[in-house]
């Protein structure tokens, strides 16, 4: 309301000019729109152009590598969703996304909470942050292998019971099942957790927690009616950022689940072998089934109303 | 004495999170100065080897050597550096005005708001397979940092837009309408009552860019050639060799220079006991 106030006097300061000059009136009338292209052309033709062009390429047949409009047709499409194979992978996929989004969830909560709440001293609390941030200066796949130090046969883990004589020999079962993929995923995507949650928790006014509590709620009742709830857009930021790297991520699953197919490297083999229209398909699929996750996520809060009214 | 016990065992926890999430790291650091060609224990001795020793001391491939023998690593490093200030110093400005417009309502502001959020929602994958598509179709093969640009800037604009939005100062607008009745110019505005105001999250922009870019490598291994970024780099050369304490020596150098960074610009931020983020 204000900024439409400030806009009508801003323009009947220089209507007189504004009539002279069509293109001034043109700029002034549609500064909004102007000033929002710049980053809008950048989306619309490396992500927009991108994803449709996967689209019309998963309507080709064969081992085309750019869309060919003579020869379409839906084989892919028949193909991927007469596989049996498919619905183990969506499953597998799925189910994988979703425990390593709630179980980075559980661990990342309590640990926003605390940053947010408990630590006064901003100064504390920013240095907590950055500590979370660091590690990601290390290389992706340095940190990678670093698991094979620490769960692999020889590794940290396997060293230690074996010194100790817990064991007599190394457990061969620590890495590549689908528990080793969990363990990366969580320590892998906590910070993208803990960040929008201690955003939305900061957001909070104490004094309504307080409200709560002399009103005779307890503790416990006061946190899961008024500061989880209010904390929910972080909450499902973290989810669906979660959600989203582990669905689109196709080398650690290969790396370390021990042969686990998923969908992001179902799509990587594909195009690894040439069969782009096939890679298609299940991008389109993966695409499919990312959308209805957030959609349903969407659900739970409304994140809109936390960016603008 | 009342005690907040829930801050004890929530402080307690949080330690320990920190810890097992630092631990790959420390592990990073210590077997780097391993003085064998294996990334696992037992460690026999230690050396600086994988730092600065010359190629083919230790190790069964005759061309291991220390980080600061190879020219490949360097080219690497600095592409990576070059790829995250690069991706940074654009996405800053985007996210500055698209977080600013944004606050106005206009026809078709859910839309682009949703469109400018997409990098965010679209799967690594499809980012770069789509990425690859275009390239090939609009006739672009020579791929380097370049051709990745494109992808880290709208991969990371989201996370910006997100921190920036989320942060703003409610009062912002009528600041802005004070100076301006009180007759600032537009740009003055900006330079006095508005920069200022989203100075902390500007800053928190220009690190998340870098550092999201600098590790990327789900999206850029679908458009990138030659030595690549680090990420890409390494990759490559573990498919090929066996993994040495050579790429732990290459972790702990970006390790003790990003700490040291993030408490350098934590400082500065902090001075004044305001919230950073």
């Amino acid at each position: 309301m204000v900024g439409e106030s400030n806009n009508m006097s801003a323009g009947n300061r220089s209507e007189s000019k504004a009539q002279e000059y069509p293109l001034i009136s043109f700029i002034q009338r549609n500064i909004r729109y102007l000033l929002i292209l710049p980053p809008l052309i950048v989306v619309i033709l490396f992500l927009v152009t991108p994803s449709l062009m996967i689209l019309l390429l998963s309507f080709n047949k064969g081992s085309v590598t750019r869309f060919d409009p003579t020869n379409i047709s839906l084989d892919n499409f028949i193909a991927v969703f007469s596989r049996p194979s498919t619905y183990v992978i969506l499953r597998d996929t799925l189910g994988m996304s979703i425990l390593a989004a709630l179980v980075t969830l559980l661990v990342a909560y309590p640990v926003a909470y605390f940053i947010s709440f408990k630590i006064q001293n901003f100064q504390l609390q920013g240095i907590i942050t950055f500590m979370l941030v660091a590690p990601y200066w290390v290389d992706w796949s340095i940190r990678s292998i670093s698991w094979l130090s620490i769960l692999g046969e020889k590794g940290l883990v396997n060293y230690t019971l074996m010194s100790l004589g817990l064991v007599n020999q190394p457990l061969s079962e620590l890495l590549f099942t689908r528990w080793t993929l969990l363990i990366i995923w969580v320590q892998t995507n906590l910070l993208f957790m803990i960040f929008p949650i201690y955003l939305s928790l900061t957001l909070i006014d104490p004094d309504l927690v307080n409200v709560a509590r002399t009103l005779g709620a307890s503790p416990f009742k006061a946190f899961t009616k008024v500061t989880f709830r209010l904390s929910l857009p972080g909450v499902v930021i973290g989810i669906i950022f979660v959600f989203i790297s582990t669905l689109g991520d196709y080398v650690t699953p290969a790396l370390w689940a021990g042969g686990l197919q998923m969908l992001g490297l179902t799509v990587q083999n594909y195009a690894w072998h040439f069969n782009w229209p096939m890679a298609a398909a299940y991008s389109v699929l993966l695409l499919i089934v990312t959308l209805g996750v957030i959609w349903i996520v969407l659900r739970f809060a409304n994140i809109k109303q936390v960016f603008y009214r | 004495m009342n005690r907040d016990w829930t801050k004890i065992i929530l402080g307690i926890y949080t330690v320990f999170v920190i810890f097992i999430f630092y631990l790959p790291l420390i592990l990073i650091a210590i077997l780097s100065f391993k003085s064998d060609a294996s990334i696992t224990f037992p460690i026999l001795g230690f050396s600086l080897y994988w730092y600065i020793g010359p190629p083919g001391l230790i190790g069964t491939s005759g061309f291991t050597s220390g980080i600061f023998y190879d020219p490949q690593i360097a080219q690497a490093i600095t592409n990576s550096i070059t790829l995250g200030i690069a991706t940074a110093v654009i996405v800053v400005p985007l996210v500055i005005i698209s977080s600013l417009t944004l606050r106005y309502a206009f026809k078709g502001r859910d839309l682009i708001f949703y469109l400018l959020l997409a990098g965010f929602i679209m799967p690594a994958i499809i980012i770069g397979l789509g990425a690859n598509i275009f390239y090939k179709t609009v006739g672009i093969t020579e791929y380097s940092i370049w051709t990745v640009l494109p992808l880290t800037v709208v991969y990371t604009m989201p996370f910006g837009l997100i921190l920036t939005m989320a942060r703003f100062d409610p009062l912002m607008v009528e600041y802005e309408n004070v100076a301006r009745v009180l007759g600032a110019s537009g740009w003055k505005v900006f330079r006095k009552i508005t920069f200022p105001l989203i100075r902390t999250q500007v800053i928190s922009t220009f690190f998340f860019a870098f550092t999201l870019s600098l590790s990327e490598f789900l999206r850029s291994s679908f458009v990138i050639a030659g030595v690549g970024t680090i990420p890409t780099y390494v990759y490559n050369q573990m498919s090929v060799t066996a993994p040495t304490p050579k790429w732990f020596a290459l972790g702990t150098l970006s390790m003790a220079i990003s700490l040291t960074l993030l408490f350098v610009v934590a400082y500065i931020l902090t001075r004044g006991q305001r919230r950073i983020i």
